[in-house]
Formats: structure tokens, C-alpha cells, sequence
């Protein structure tokens, strides 16, 4: 009697269960998800997920599920997610675009483009989406990165003004040395320069790699060099020999850190523990606290530029008509934009009287839980949202906008190079890069004996026929221009 | 009569059962793990295509396996792994079995406690940890050896940019490492040689140096055949972690510290090539295996009882 009262009651309790579960998960809309990446996940991203699907089912017919992923775990992560029909809309972002498309990982979106509305289809050029078409087809859309930024040198504010050097100065590699010898004289505790490529003084420079980011052959100074639209191997390029041969001076003269190739610090804590008295990175309209910049030399606007974060869709996805929806509106739909970059008003940031926003009273990203606003070059479109106080003003982004509309163009921009024809050479001579480029590009090894020795390791491993791939697809694309 | 049989019988029955029940769980778990996974290894030689799935990708032969014999690099890293898996195994069991010894002649039980703890601890520390131990010793700015040659009068040597240090400094890593866990293997193996065999050699006027050489070596040959075996079978293998790590990925080195695992997770992570990357490691379990069946062979030549199978 006691056995069949208790067995009873469970099943009811069950029956309940279901049936409440069965309840919620009624749903109109088919739920489009959505990867983006960040340093790490906020803790208020189901408060901000909520938040835009109060607007997006009505408006678009679709309901969001977002994820933030760290960028560490990024691509394992996301791997997993593109072999089955997990994610829909995500960030091309760390493997190189042409291998995505070579796994047939993207969903081809040059239909959609074509109905896409107006406003959506004027934001971008034709250039800009070639870099991230192949073979005709259309794979990602760009997003609102910095485009066209200052190869420039941060500088320690005080020290800066010692010197009498002040922001958005332009400077010439002779007097940026003969402020370092000298403020390192005076301040020999400090490192006069650190790395912000990690290992090496910065990424990249001016060399166009044209979607390889191995840089095995390259346009040198995007393509305003004397050779042109010649692919030149990339220690035969002008601006790459002069920029190795001043990290080679600085690191001899004991300005750049000694340990250098060891390095795992940031370039920012390293400032913010006077530790540092420059660093040499490209920097937009953005501002840092406590430094100054000073201007090297512009970054074109070349393939590479768009490779570093664009938006696409899962090859695989269930309901692709859903997340090119979902796409239109994170590019268009301006609340949904602010609510994916800012937060929930009052709880995760607060708009002040100039337009600009900042994290509430007391508050910082971490203890907000939503620190994209810091982080707005992970996401597909931020021109509509308020920017970071710190960065100088409610027109920022217009400053951006501005930025990229003067931007140069290298003369490759929209050529990608696809590799698969040459692809043992490319493996080859890409592990004889991975060997030398940080190393001369932190100056920490000699560069006339260090760049003979790869030069010929390259030679060997078939960097010619590299070359004459590149040149050959570059002609084309020229030619069809 | 008939029934004490078969009672009997029915218990035997019944505990054969019970054990064969017993080992259901860890056969799963093994079939699931290994076995089921087999099939993947057709990966290896298709081209790969995440909107067609494994099974419906496109076959492309051998293609995959070409850029590991194709540059210097390549060649380069399987010396790599084969060399210093080789002096990993000859110099990592002498010692082993030496430091086994040496514990063994201890006297005194908190002794044996006390070291067994501390050989044993590096092998419990995570190789990143050891990559900045390591650091401390040869960095530019404060390691220790720089600062003993400057003291010294000399220049300090840059070791993350020389190739030459690197087989020495990584096996004196790996050694101190490792070394701990597999004396304490074979120290288990040493206690359990039957005393009265060292009595009698006493007898016979052996000293302590002709005893470890004709009671515990023998004693332990099947131990150390076994571990030796068994390292062979994983020679194209490398811990990862060591090789990876403790060079602070400098690509200067990289011709001397790159094995086969480091190799392909650096051309894994740039080209998101699964086939590729299952090519090497197809390569890596065939030779291994075909290593095993022939040292296994040659072994069970010279003694049977030692071989594995």
C-alpha cells in the first residue's frame, strides 16, 4: 500500500515536470546561434541574449542564442561546432580565411547579398568583398575593425612630455631612435621598447601579404615600392630589410628587452608597472591611458586588414534562410547593435551627457559581467553604439569611419591567394618562417647572417614556385579589375 | 556423488561469471575508446570537408602523407623524435634502475619514504611550470647560468636563439623529469626479488657489487624488458608539452626541438587540415607498431619467457 502511494506521487511529480517543460519550449521561431569571440564569456550574456530577443522575434523571425568563447579555445571550440549543425552564425577569426572555405566550412552567401537590403549592401565596396570572396562566390561579410591605422610608436605620457613629443605626432625612424637612446639614458630601469606582437616588436608592417599571413611573398610596401605589383620574397622587400635593421640597432644598443623571444607579458601591464617606456603598434582613433602616439607610417588597407574578423555562416547549418536574418540584423538593426555592445542600460554601462558610455559607477568590465565595449573589434558592427569614454568623444566611430574612407589601399587589396596548387611548398617554407620571422622581427638576431640562412632554407624548400603561383594569380586578378 | 559435482561445477561456473562481470566496465570502456575510433583512421586519406561529414568526403590516396617527407624540416623532426626518444630510452632506464638500486641499499624506512616523495615530485609538475623553471636557468636578463658566466668574466650565451645546447639541455629536462616515476616502478620490482637469493650469494662471498649484478638484474630483466617495449612501441612519440613547451617556442631552435607531435599541431593550427594531421599520426601508430612486433620478435629469439606476446 505504502509502495503503490509513493510510486504514485512520483509519476505525478514527473507528469508535472514534462508537462511544464513541454510548456516553455513551445517556440515560434527557429533559434539562430551565435559565436562571437572575447577575451573571456561575460556573465551577463543571457541578460543581453534576452534583451535582443524581445526585439528580434517580433521584428525578424528569429530567436538568438549567444555565445561568447575565449579566444584561446576559439578554434578548437568552434572546429567542433562546424563539423555538425551546432553553430550558425560565427566569426572567421585565428585559422585563415582560405582554409575555412577550403574545408568547406562557409555557407556560399552571394544570393543573399544580392537580396540584401540597401542600407545593409552600401556599407562595403566591391574590393572590400572580394578579400573575402573565392572563386566568385561570396563566404563573409567584413566587419567594423579598424581600417586604415597608424603604424606608430606609445609612448609613456610623462616621459613623452619630457621630451617634448606629443600625440598624433608624426616622426621619422631617426628622431624616434634618438629619443629612445636618449630617454633610456635617463631611465635605464625601464625597457625602452617591448613587444606587442608577443615575441616580436609588432606583427606585421607594411608588407601586403595578400591573404597569406606567412607572408611568403609579398607586395612590399603595399605595392608602392619600386617593384610595384611584383611579388617580391619578403626579405627582399625595402620596408621589411628597414624595419629589421632598426630592431636590430635597438635591440644591440640594450633599448629593446633582452628577453624578448621569452616573452609572455602584455604591453600594457608592462606600462601600467612603469616598466616600459615604448612600444611600437598600429593604433586607430582609439586612445590609451597614460600614453601618447606617435605616427611611423599608415597601414594600407589590403586583404589582410579584412581577414582578421569577418562574419559568416555554418556550411552545415539547419536554417540558413533564420541566420542570414540574424546577420541583417546584427548589421543593421541599431538596438540590437547597442545591446550587443554595450549592455543592458544601467546595468552594464551608463550613457553619458557628451554620448559617450562607461561601465557604472565603481563598476569595471569584470564586475559589470559585459565588457564588449572594450572589445567592440570582435563584433560585426558598432558604428551605431556609444563609444568608451576613454577613447575621446561621442564621435569616435565617426573618427573611424573617416579613418578608413582616407585609408590607402594597398594594390592588392581583394586579391586572396589560394595555396592549395602549391600547398607542400607552402607547408614547407611556412615552417622556415615560423622559424625566423619573430626572431627578425624583434631584433633580438643579426639580420644579414639570419636572413642569408633563411633565404636559402627557402630557396630549398620551394619558395620560387610560391612566388610564381602568387604572381601569376595576382596578373589575373589585375587584369580583371 | 552426481550432485557434489554438480554443485561444484555451478560454483566454479559462478565465479568465472562473476570475474568475467568484473571485467565488462574496463572492456567497454576499451572498445569505446579504442575500437570504435578505428574506422577514423580513413580520415588519413580523404580530403576532408566539414558540409560532407568523414564518410562522404572526397578519398585523395597518399596525398596527405607527401609534406612529411617533403622539406628538411620534415626529415629533420623525425630524427628528431626517433633520436631523442632513443637516448630518452637508453639513458632514462639506467638511470632508473640505478637510482632503483640505490634505494634499495637505503637503510632506514622514513629514509625510503622521504626520497621516493622527492624523486618523485617533478614528474608531478606540469611542464609549463617546468618551461619557466627553465627560463629562470637560461634567460638573457637574470638567469642563473648568465649571471655565473658574467660573474665569471665571460659573455652570456644566448640559449634560445643556439640550436647546439638544445639535445643536452632537453634531456637533462626530461631525465630529471621523469626519472623518479620509473625508479619507482622498478624499486617495486626490486623488493620483490626473494631475499634468501642475496643470503645465498653472501654466502658465496659476493660483495654489494656483485649482487646487484647477479641477483638484482636478473631479477628484474623481465621488468625492464617489459617498460623497454613498451617505450619502443611509442618511439615516434613525444611528450609534447616538453618539446613544445620548454623551448618557449622559439623558432630559432626549431630544427633540434621540433618532433612529429610539435610539427603537426604548428601546421594543424595554421591550416586546419584534418586530413593531413591524421596522416601523421596514422604514421606514427603504423611504424610504432610494426616497431613492437619486430623488437617482440627478435626478443622472443633470444628468450622466450621475456617476450610480450
Amino acid at each position: 500500500m505504502k509502495r503503490t502511494k509513493w510510486t504514485m506521487m512520483l509519476a505525478a511529480a514527473l507528469g508535472t515536470v514534462t508537462l511544464a517543460g513541454a510548456g516553455v519550449q513551445a517556440e515560434d521561431f527557429p533559434t539562430v546561434k551565435v559565436c562571437i569571440p572575447n577575451y573571456d564569456s561575460p556573465a551577463a550574456t543571457a541578460d543581453v541574449e534576452a534583451a535582443i530577443n524581445a526585439i528580434a522575434g517580433e521584428k525578424y523571425g528569429f530567436q538568438m542564442d549567444l555565445e561568447f568563447i575565449a579566444t584561446g579555445n576559439w578554434a578548437q571550440q568552434t572546429n567542433l561546432m562546424l563539423t555538425s549543425d551546432e553553430v550558425d552564425v560565427f566569426a572567421v577569426f585565428g585559422t585563415p580565411f582560405l582554409s575555412f572555405v577550403n574545408n568547406g566550412q562557409l555557407l556560399d552567401l552571394t544570393d543573399y547579398w544580392a537580396n540584401a537590403s540597401e542600407e545593409f549592401k552600401a556599407e562595403w565596396t566591391e574590393d572590400e568583398l572580394l578579400a573575402l570572396s573565392y572563386d566568385g562566390k561570396l563566404y563573409a561579410i567584413p566587419n567594423t575593425i579598424g581600417i586604415g591605422e597608424h603604424l606608430a610608436t606609445m609612448i609613456d605620457a610623462e616621459i613623452a612630455a619630457e621630451f617634448g613629443l606629443e600625440d598624433e605626432q608624426e616622426i621619422t625612424w631617426e628622431e624616434l631612435d634618438e629619443f629612445l637612446q636618449k630617454a633610456h639614458e635617463k631611465y635605464p630601469e625601464r625597457y625602452g621598447l617591448v613587444p606587442t606582437g608577443g615575441t616580436a616588436l609588432i606583427s606585421n608592417w607594411t608588407w601586403d601579404g595578400m591573404g597569406d599571413k606567412k607572408y611568403l611573398g609579398v607586395l612590399a610596401d603595399g605595392g608602392y615600392a619600386s617593384t610595384g605589383t611584383t611579388v617580391v620574397p619578403l626579405f627582399e622587400a625595402e620596408d621589411f630589410l628597414e624595419f629589421t635593421g632598426w630592431a636590430r640597432k635597438w635591440y644591440e644598443d640594450g633599448i629593446t628587452m633582452p628577453d624578448i623571444l621569452s616573452n609572455s607579458e602584455g604591453w600594457k601591464s608592462m606600462f601600467a608597472a612603469d616598466k616600459a617606456i615604448a612600444a611600437i603598434n598600429s593604433i586607430g582613433v582609439n586612445k590609451n591611458e597614460g600614453l601618447i602616439s606617435v605616427y611611423l607610417d599608415t597601414c594600407y588597407a589590403s586583404t589582410d586588414s579584412y581577414h582578421s574578423v569577418s562574419y559568416a555562416i555554418n556550411a552545415n547549418s539547419s536554417h540558413p534562410d533564420a541566420a542570414w536574418a540574424a546577420m541583417e540584423a546584427l548589421y543593421t538593426d541599431k538596438d540590437i547593435q547597442i545591446l550587443l555592445t554595450n549592455g543592458i542600460e544601467g546595468q552594464t554601462y551608463v550613457v553619458n551627457e557628451d554620448g559617450t558610455a562607461s561601465y557604472p559607477e565603481g563598476m569595471d568590465g569584470a564586475s559589470a559581467g559585459y565588457d564588449l565595449m572594450e572589445a567592440h573589434w570582435f563584433l560585426p558592427y558598432v558604428y551605431n553604439t556609444y563609444p568608451l569614454k576613454v577613447n575621446g568623444g561621442a564621435d569616435f566611430f565617426d573618427k573611424m569611419k573617416e579613418q578608413k574612407a582616407a585609408a590607402v589601399n594597398s594594390k592588392g587589396l581583394g586579391f586572396v591567394f589560394d595555396n592549395t596548387e602549391v600547398i607542400d611548398e607552402y607547408t614547407a617554407c611556412s615552417s622556415v618562417m615560423d622559424k625566423y620571422y619573430k626572431a627578425l622581427m624583434s631584433g633580438a638576431v643579426d639580420p644579414d647572417e639570419i636572413i642569408a640562412q633563411a633565404a636559402a632554407e627557402l630557396e630549398s624548400s620551394g619558395l620560387a614556385k610560391i612566388i610564381e603561383a602568387k604572381q601569376a594569380q595576382l596578373d589575373a586578378f589585375l587584369a580583371e579589375k | 556423488m552426481e550432485t557434489k559435482v554438480y554443485r561444484k561445477r555451478k560454483k566454479i561456473r559462478k565465479n568465472i561469471l562473476t570475474l568475467y562481470a568484473m571485467m565488462i566496465p574496463g572492456f567497454i570502456y576499451i572498445f569505446i575508446n579504442n575500437y570504435m575510433p578505428l574506422p577514423g583512421l580513413a580520415i588519413a586519406f580523404k580530403r576532408f570537408d566539414y558540409s560532407k561529414g568523414i564518410w562522404d568526403s572526397p578519398w585523395t590516396g597518399l596525398s596527405n602523407f607527401t609534406y612529411l617527407f617533403k622539406s628538411q624540416d620534415a626529415l629533420n623532426m623525425v630524427r628528431n623524435t626517433l633520436g631523442y626518444n632513443l637516448v630518452f630510452i637508453i639513458l632514462g632506464n639506467v638511470i632508473a634502475v640505478a637510482v632503483a638500486v640505490m634505494l634499495n641499499f637505503l637503510k632506514g624506512k622514513m629514509n625510503k619514504k622521504v626520497y621516493q616523495t622527492l624523486i618523485l615530485m617533478p614528474y608531478l609538475v606540469s611542464t609549463v611550470v617546468v618551461s619557466y623553471i627553465v627560463y629562470a636557468f637560461l634567460g638573457q636578463e637574470s638567469g642563473f647560468l648568465n649571471s655565473l658566466l658574467v660573474s665569471m668574466g665571460k659573455d652570456k650565451i644566448s640559449w634560445y636563439t643556439s640550436p647546439k645546447y638544445w639535445p643536452y639541455i632537453l634531456t637533462i629536462v626530461f631525465i630529471w623529469k621523469n626519472f623518479g616515476y620509473s625508479s619507482i616502478l622498478y624499486y617495486a620490482a626490486v623488493i620483490g626479488i626473494d631475499s634468501s637469493l642475496y643470503e645465498a650469494a653472501m654466502v658465496d662471498g659476493a660483495g654489494r657489487m656483485r649482487q646487484v649484478w647477479h641477483v638484482t638484474l636478473p631479477g628484474l630483466k623481465n621488468t625492464i624488458i617489459t617498460m623497454v617495449l613498451l617505450q619502443i612501441g611509442k618511439m615516434f612519440y613525444s611528450d609534447f608539452g616538453l618539446f613544445y613547451q620548454v623551448p618557449m617556442r622559439s623558432g630559432l631552435i626549431t630544427s633540434v626541438t621540433d618532433t612529429i607531435d610539435v610539427f603537426v599541431y604548428r601546421n594543424l593550427s595554421m591550416l586546419n587540415d584534418i586530413g593531413r594531421a591524421s596522416a601523421a599520426g596514422f604514421l606514427q601508430s603504423m611504424l610504432g607498431f610494426a616497431l613492437i612486433l619486430a623488437v617482440n620478435f627478435i626478443v622472443r629469439r633470444v628468450d622466450r619467457d621475456s617476450a610480450l606476446f
